[in-house]
């Protein structure tokens, strides 16, 4: 069975989705001025975790066919 | 040089650092997987086709696509769109539905090996020799860009004077970086890896970009704001297109249709192992032939991700910075006394403008993964005929799979080292690089030809596809140095043998070399053809059209069907055209 490229996909975008929220939370808030007022890493952020998950939930419902695997190295 | 400086917070060099350690970690998990040819040339054969899609359309993301769409969005408006809606679409369903069955059915592993097939040793010599030069010059020039774009936008000045080191080796340390990531993760995982990368590139271009699209359009009031704040041909595609003079791209409809829309994208799309090798490594005929269609529907949207954010900032006062003279510090100014604006500084220059720190990292992060995931594809494209078509043909012919799965992974060393090469070259000699670029763009403009007639047409001959390539190679040269685009010196720009035609623009030229190379290759194809002894048809079994049984489509749901997906891409693609006559 090889690697799925939705799982490290998805790590990385709940990664990346998280320290953007954690930062716009936490940060300074004069930064969002520069994206006129919206406060981008927040909804970005989190907007980028519900991918990360969506991606897990798509593996889940529909795995990497093993037939695709074994075919290849009989 | 100019003075856009990208400062970076901690923040966005965290970020930047994360997708690295991915990148990285992708390559070293591969590893254990990678044992086979099979495993490091064709990604084992096995991938679903929406990964082979993605990864089909970040490989063909260039240096130039996002700095350089940007560019010529900010310089041409949304006419560039012609170069995704005429000049990839299109070829890219024809791609899909007509040739795939071809190569992916004679299960030749490469582009030069289905000429090898279908015609005969020196055809293929030729393309492999041109190709396997191209892919490393390409991946020479991305690095170059990125080496030089870091400089640009001062990125690494800040980190060098924390650490007291010499910026003059910002330069070198971009290269090295660049060349020592993309060395790791493809000699650790081959094409698995690259394809993974540039899955995830793709995702994260479109992370990176569409919040700063859509900022950038919320500030400029919509699209009603923007087509308020231009010139009505800024958002227009064929309006003005009857005449060369009455547009901002300077080409007619005709040269727009036949030299990109044909002969141009069709020479890439569908002969261009770069791109080709992604569909080869999905898991089934009708996976592969669905990889192109996939692709299709994002690469239609991609306009409006790289061309849209140059159109607003140049609806956008101050936005695009002016060249400055590097020794004066003085804003460059145009014969008509206005500012000469930098428009390949416009990404960046937005970036910095929208994005605050945070946003900043994944906007950055997003820019290098377009310039990574071009240099990626350049260089398994580069191991893959250069260990199968070059040294398995040429040096040593019956060895061992382990022998060539070694050869591949130094052809990567030794892809990247050239590649290192041609990015100083680029620094020291821009002219030559400049003829190389054009020669390259002799060799390609008439390929099409030769593989049409090759797949379509029983009686092509050997001889004739050989003869058919030098001719239109010939062509190209020929029409270059007997035209010159207005405003231009004889030399590199064309004229080097007289001036006998003067084009509106440098784009026109390149449309209409690419038409008479095409044409050139075509004629004498099938001249040489109907004069040579003609192919024996047994051989030619599952290589050309009339001869091959058509393709089963194992398809489990109707829309999976590429029929189906091919229908709606051109629906989709017609709307586009009409929406942005």
């Amino acid at each position: 069975m090889t690697l799925d490229v939705r799982i490290p996909a998805a790590l990385l975008f709940l990664l990346l989705g998280a320290v953007l929220c954690g930062y716009g939370v936490l940060g300074d808030p004069v930064q969002t001025q520069r994206a006129g007022g919206v406060d981008i890493n927040v909804s970005w952020g989190a907007a980028l975790m519900v991918f990360g998950a969506a991606l897990l939930v798509w593996r889940r419902g529909r795995p990497l066919r093993e037939k695709q695997a074994v075919e290849l190295h009989p | 040089m100019t003075s856009t400086f990208l400062a970076l917070a901690p923040i966005d060099w965290a970020i930047v650092a994360i997708y690295f350690a991915f990148v990285l970690g992708i390559g070293v998990y591969l590893r254990r997987r990678t044992t086979t040819c099979e495993d490091f040339f064709h990604a084992g054969r096995c991938l679903p086709a929406w990964v082979c899609g993605l990864a089909f359309l970040s490989a063909n993301l260039g240096a130039q696509e996002v700095i350089g769409m940007a560019a010529s969005g900010a310089k041409y408006g949304m006419a560039t769109a012609h170069f995704y809606w005429v000049g990839a679409i299109p070829a890219m369903v024809f791609l899909a539905l007509f040739m795939m069955p071809f190569y992916y059915g004679s299960r030749a592993r490469s582009v030069p090996e289905y000429l090898r097939l279908r015609f005969d040793e020196k055809t293929r010599a030729f393309n492999a020799l041109s190709f396997a030069a191209m892919t490393v010059f390409s991946s020479g020039i991305s690095m170059y860009a990125m080496a030089r774009l870091i400089q640009a936008i001062h990125l690494l000045d800040g980190p060098f004077a924390t650490l007291g080191l010499d910026p003059s080796w910002i330069f070198h340390t971009s290269i090295g970086l660049s060349a020592g990531i993309v060395l790791v993760y493809i000699v650790l995982g081959g094409l698995t890896s690259a394809i993974y990368n540039e899955v995830i590139q793709f995702f994260l271009i479109v992370a990176g970009f569409l919040p700063l699209v859509w900022l950038a359009l919320r500030d400029i009031g919509g699209m009603d704001g923007l087509r308020n704040a231009l010139p009505a041909e800024y958002l227009h595609t064929w309006a003005g297109t009857a005449r060369p003079e009455t547009n901002l791209l300077g080409v007619e409809w005709f040269g727009i249709a036949m030299g990109l829309g044909f002969v141009l994208s069709f020479g890439y799309w569908c002969t261009d192992f770069l791109v080709v090798q992604r569909a080869m490594a999905a898991d089934s005929m009708s996976a592969a032939r669905r990889t192109p269609l996939i692709a299709a529907f994002p690469k239609m949207l991609f306009p409006f991700l790289v061309i849209l954010p140059g159109v607003i900032a140049v609806a956008t006062p101050g936005m695009i910075p002016a060249k400055v003279d590097p020794q004066t510090g003085l804003a460059l100014l145009d014969v008509a006394g206005r500012a000469q604006l930098d428009y390949d500084m416009t990404i960046p220059a937005m970036l910095m403008h929208y994005f605050p720190s945070g946003m900043l990292g994944l906007g950055l992060t997003a820019l290098l993964a377009s310039f990574m995931s071009g240099m990626a594809g350049n260089v398994t494209a580069f191991n893959t005929v250069w260990t199968y078509d070059i040294y398995q043909t040429y040096f040593r012919r019956n060895a061992s799979d382990a022998h060539y799965l070694a050869v591949g992974r130094l052809a990567t060393v030794a892809g990247i080292a050239l590649s290192v090469a041609t990015a100083y070259l680029t620094t020291r000699f821009n002219n030559i690089m400049d003829m190389l670029q054009l020669v390259f763009a002799f060799v390609n403009a008439p390929l099409f030809a030769t593989f049409l007639l090759g797949m379509f047409w029983t009686r092509s001959t050997g001889h004739g596809a050989f003869a058919g390539l030098l001719s239109g190679t010939m062509a190209a040269g020929l029409h270059h140095g007997l035209s010159l685009p207005v405003g231009a010196g004889v030399g590199v720009k064309g004229g080097w043998l007289g001036v006998l035609t003067i084009y509106p623009s440098e784009m026109a030229q390149n449309f209409w070399t690419a038409i008479y190379a095409w044409t050139a290759c075509f004629a004498i194809t099938i001249i040489v053809s109907l004069v040579t002894r003609a192919p024996d048809e047994s051989r030619l079994v599952g290589l050309v059209y009339s001869l091959t049984p058509r393709p089963v489509d194992d398809s489990r749901v109707w829309y999976q069907r590429p029929t189906v997906l091919a229908t709606g891409v051109l629906a989709m693609t017609l709307v586009l055209n009409v929406w942005f006559w």
